[in-house]
């Protein structure tokens, strides 16, 4: 299994000295599948503590891009910084181990762990015993238990994952990715299987995370996820960049057509580089 | 098409017929002679009168003529005497028989039986053995069919002290009852050979044997036997006109399919006489003739149910000539004899081999009579 | 009534994938008690030693097939590999290698197998059915190979001495059997191991995507049911004193009824190693206690399907009242 290569990049951010390089910066990233181009020549920052939405029509590239950045796609081209250094992700577990964290939108959890062990699944905290090496299961259920009671949620963590309710699982994978303090959470249609009260705790819970500090890149195809969590909302159409906007500039209903035109290439579309 | 492939298979016919025939034309004649020493197979003169020594739980030679014929006399054993029988596998005919006279005997003579099925598997004789203990036996048949298991059941006989026999199979410290392998074979092999002889196909004949290593070199006297008897009727072969195949898993089908897939390798075979271990076995390999068209001719041995219903179709039906009667069902006679007799402190021979007759179409309503 | 239903559902049966099925554990205390009363032979310490060393060999091949079923994979070839590894062990010996050479290529043979399986299923991604399938008689023909169809009597008196030995009135296969389970009852609730076997049988994807290599860890359960199965192989030639190239036919549904009864799914993800064990303590138990009963053997079949189906269909049928309400 290849390992993550870490080096210093060739980029000079010397003409906006001082500033920090963005937390993830996508240079021309291609994506091909056999014949098919998911992804063509991408170009995407997302800053530290910022929250980006992705949007797109369905076959646009989202879930393309959103899976190169957690490392289950190697791109076929282009270059990825991590805070300004050339990262090469093989795996899942690269991106995990440069603090990127991702939820999927089936969630990607064993049913029959309980909640605990699904979210060390992987990561697993050890301790001694004797001369080995063995997994500390008391550690792990009791961090799991607080986690959860940070998240202001009262469930048992040794219940098994398929006993619980569609949110109560959302809430695991969300526990899962916070666990490790992550820099960033990429999430894919987070919302898709929640009631409109989970909906909000949801977003309750970003914007915290947003306030310690974690970038969030959010794929969607709700316009009221986007509106109501980012902070900047990125287009994407037929494997481009098709715009980007801020919608706090803008009142709600403008933002929602300009994205309208941008998903669907109608007229305006093309000029709004925001 | 037909007609150009029979063309073609008359035309082979002649043609290996004229190069094989050439030796066998001048064919010498052929003495069978049983190998001496092979236990299981001891010739009458190399038997031992035993006597079961209860101290070392051994059976102990006394003098005394073993090479008589022993005649079996069954009655009581001695009151809330249990006779342990390991049956060798219920699911054949051959077994089925001597379990159905076993407990026929068992109701006329008021015993008791104690029973497990070896399921023609060593670890299930071992476990059986540990479970015939367990209940007390005090005399055992033995139907373990697995030659490589037979220390290791005796072993846990003898910690135990109970004397045992053991059926068709030799086990060691047990006194052996059951065909006399090598004189069924032959008589098996000669029948066979009269039949081809009868059809002017002597010279003609290709032996084919289905072994199975697993079984003991007992059984294989069986098949040496029919070698040697096909030999005594039509001359000595050359070799490559005697085969073998691995028929392991003691099943007309394993039987059918093997002997399908030699006929196919052997187009040149001839007139093939062929057997094995018993009659599910033969009756595979007689089917397998039958189905591909081949000339030749099965012979069974035991004369199981099977046997016997085989032997009831015409020959040049199912190519089936008949079968080497083993009389399981005449089985529990000896055992429960040779039982009273340990039992009661008597010498028994060391090997009691039962007679065989080679039934066919014509004699198999004498020996068993249709429904 | 209510006394055996709060026995039934209490939480001493454990949770989750590793819950026991309570209706297995009150078979065996029926089974147990019915015996005791229907055969005076059945309640002794030596018959009940009888039951132990019986379901060694199965109990010993089990332990792999469970790990390789709860990892939501099969494995039909350890009956082959059982008879190679005795095969070969007994081979070995008598061209004058020691014991424990002899042992360590019989286990060493069983991994390399169990690699294959798990090269085969893990990164070609055949089906385990079929792919061990094809393992079955490939090795079963190469156990013929060994010796040429023949089988071979052991003469060497530490094997021989494994199957027949005692050590305190205790057989030393039984205590083999012992240790086996006891070092995976161990490793599997607190090992990495034991826990990817689980993730792996619950969510193959979800496990990769958490960062665990799938593949590798699936070859490593293969790798580990072909060592038990050779072990168990060693056993059986240890207990029966020879080695045949036919041994074990079969075996693995003897193997693969003990599992499934002791509650693992075929779909992957739930079982355990002591539920196979009390899977495989009620199996033996009804062929010890019914050949006691004098049960004629196709009874003993019809008994063994009917008890096997009992139990399945009742924790099928407990689980949906679970799910439902």
């Amino acid at each position: 299994m290849p390992t993550p290569q870490s080096e210093m990049s060739g980029h000079n951010p010397g003409a906006d000295s001082g500033a920090r390089p963005p937390l993830i910066e996508l240079r021309g990233i291609t994506k091909k599948f056999g014949g098919y181009t998911a992804l063509d020549g991408v170009d995407l920052k997302i800053g530290e503590a910022e929250a980006v939405g992705i949007i797109g029509d369905n076959g646009a590239g989202k879930s393309t891009l959103v899976k190169v950045l957690s490392g289950v796609h190697r791109p076929s081209s282009g270059t990825m910084l991590f805070r300004g250094q050339k990262l090469t992700l093989g795996s899942p577990l690269d991106a995990r181990r440069n603090g990127v964290e991702m939820i999927y939108q089936d969630l990607a959890l064993c049913e029959d762990l309980d909640v605990a062990q699904n979210i060390f699944l992987g990561r697993e905290l050890k301790k001694n015993f004797g001369p080995f090496r063995v997994l500390d299961r008391q550690a792990m259920t009791e961090a799991a238990a607080n986690d959860i009671a940070d998240m202001g949620l009262d469930f048992d963590v040794e219940r098994e994952v398929g006993q619980l309710s569609g949110g109560e699982r959302q809430m695991v994978a969300v526990a899962r990715a916070l666990q490790f303090d992550p820099a960033a959470l990429l999430m894919d249609e987070p919302t898709a299987a929640l009631s409109a009260e989970k909906i909000r705790k949801l977003w309750e819970m970003i914007g915290r995370l947003k306030q310690r500090g974690v970038s969030i890149l959010l794929v969607s195809h709700r316009f009221t996820d986007i509106l109501n969590i980012c902070d900047r909302i990125v287009v994407v159409r037929a494997g481009r960049i098709a715009g980007e906007m801020m919608p706090h500039e803008l009142p709600p209903a403008q933002t929602m057509a300009m994205m309208t035109e941008m998903m669907t290439g109608d007229t305006v579309g093309n000029g709004a580089e925001a | 098409m037909l007609s150009l492939t029979s063309t073609i298979r008359l035309m082979t016919k002649v043609f290996l017929g004229a190069t094989v025939l050439v030796p066998t034309a001048f064919a010498q004649d052929f003495e069978a002679r049983p190998k001496g020493g092979i236990p299981g197979a001891l010739l009458p003169e190399e038997r031992s009168l035993w006597v079961y020594d209860t101290g070392s739980r051994k059976f102990e030679p006394t003098e005394g003529d073993a090479s008589a014929a022993y005649e079996a006399s069954p009655r009581a054993l001695p009151d809330g005497t249990k006779v342990g029988f390991a049956e060798g596998w219920a699911a054949i005919p051959f077994s089925y028989a001597i379990n159905q006279r076993l407990y026929e005997l068992a109701g006329e003579l008021g015993f008791e039986v104690v029973y497990c099925d070896n399921a023609f598997k060593a670890d299930q004789a071992v476990t059986c053995a540990e479970l015939l203990v367990q209940q007390g036996a005090d005399v055992v048949i033995e139907s373990n069919w697995q030659s490589g298991a037979a220390a290791a059941v005796m072993n846990i006989f003898n910690e135990a002290g109970i004397p045992v026999m053991s059926v068709d199979v030799v086990h060691p410290n047990a006194i052996f009852l059951g065909a006399d392998n090598y004189a069924s074979g032959l008589i098996g092999g000669q029948a066979a050979a009269e039949h081809a002889k009868a059809l002017g196909r002597c010279d003609d004949v290709t032996v084919l044997v289905g072994i199975n290593p697993g079984e003991g070199e007992a059984a294989n006297e069986r098949l040496s036997g029919f070698v040697d008897g096909v030999q005594t009727v039509c001359g000595a072969l050359p070799a490559d006109r005697i085969d073998d195949e691995l028929i392991d898993a003691g099943t007309t089908d394993q039987a059918l399919t093997v002997v399908t897939d030699w006929l196919t390798a052997h187009p040149g075979a001839g007139f093939v006489l062929a057997t094995a271990i018993d009659d599910p076995r033969g009756f595979g390999m007689s089917n397998a003739i039958a189905q591909a068209g081949r000339e030749g001719v099965a012979v069974g041995i035991g004369c199981d149910e099977v046997g016997v219903a085989a032997t009831r179709v015409p020959v040049k039906d199912n190519h089936f000539l008949g079968c080497v009667a083993y009389f399981p069902e005449k089985y529990p006679d000896y055992a429960v004899s040779i039982a009273a007799d340990i039992l009661e402190g008597k010498a028994v021979p060391q090997e009691v081999h039962l007679d065989h007759v080679f039934l066919t179409e014509e004699s198999i309503n004498d020996a068993y009579p249709a429904e | 009534m209510n006394v055996l239903n709060s026995f039934m559902n209490s939480r001493i049966w454990g949770r989750g994938a590793t819950a026991l099925n309570p209706g297995l554990v009150l078979a065996v205390v029926v089974v147990f008690i019915a015996l005791s009363f229907i055969s005076p032979y059945f309640l002794t310490a030596t018959n009940l030693l009888n039951v132990a060393k019986a379901l060694v060999i199965v109990g010993i091949a089990a332990v792999g097939e469970t790990l390789v079923i709860i990892a939501g994979g099969f494995d039909l070839s350890i009956g082959s590999t059982m008879a190679a590894a005795g095969m070969l062990a007994a081979y070995m010996l008598d061209s004058g290698f020691g014991v424990a050479a002899a042992f360590c290529a019989a286990i060493g043979l069983g991994m390399s197998i169990g690699a294959t399986n798990g090269v085969l299923i893990s990164y070609f991604r055949i089906n385990p059915l079929i792919a061990t399938l094809a393992m079955l008689a490939i090795i079963r023909g190469l156990a013929f190979v060994i010796s040429n169809g023949r089988e071979i009597v052991i003469t060497n008196q530490t094997w021989l001495n494994l199957g027949t030995g005692k050590l305190a009135g205790i057989p030393y296969i039984v205590l083999i059997l012992v240790l086996v389970y006891l070092a995976f009852l161990l490793l599997l609730p607190r090992s990495t191991f034991g826990r990817y076997i689980y993730a792996i049988g619950s969510n193959a994807r979800a496990a990769r995507l958490a960062g665990i290599s799938t593949q590798r860890w699936r070859l490593l359960i293969y790798i580990t049911c072909g060592a038990t199965a050779a072990l168990a192989g060693l056993m059986l030639a240890a207990r029966t004193g020879n080695a045949r190239p036919a041994a074990a036919m079969g075996f693995e549904l003897d193997v693969i009824t003990a599992v499934i009864l002791g509650g693992a799914s075929l779909k992957g993800g739930r079982g355990t190693l002591l539920g196979t064990a009390i899977g495989l303590i009620l199996l033996f138990m009804i062929n010890n206690g019914l050949t006691l009963a004098q049960v004629p053997s196709f009874w003993q079949q019809v008994v063994k399907g009917g008890i096997l189906l009992a139990a399945v269909l009742y924790d099928e049928l407990r689980r949906g009242r679970v799910d439902d309400g």
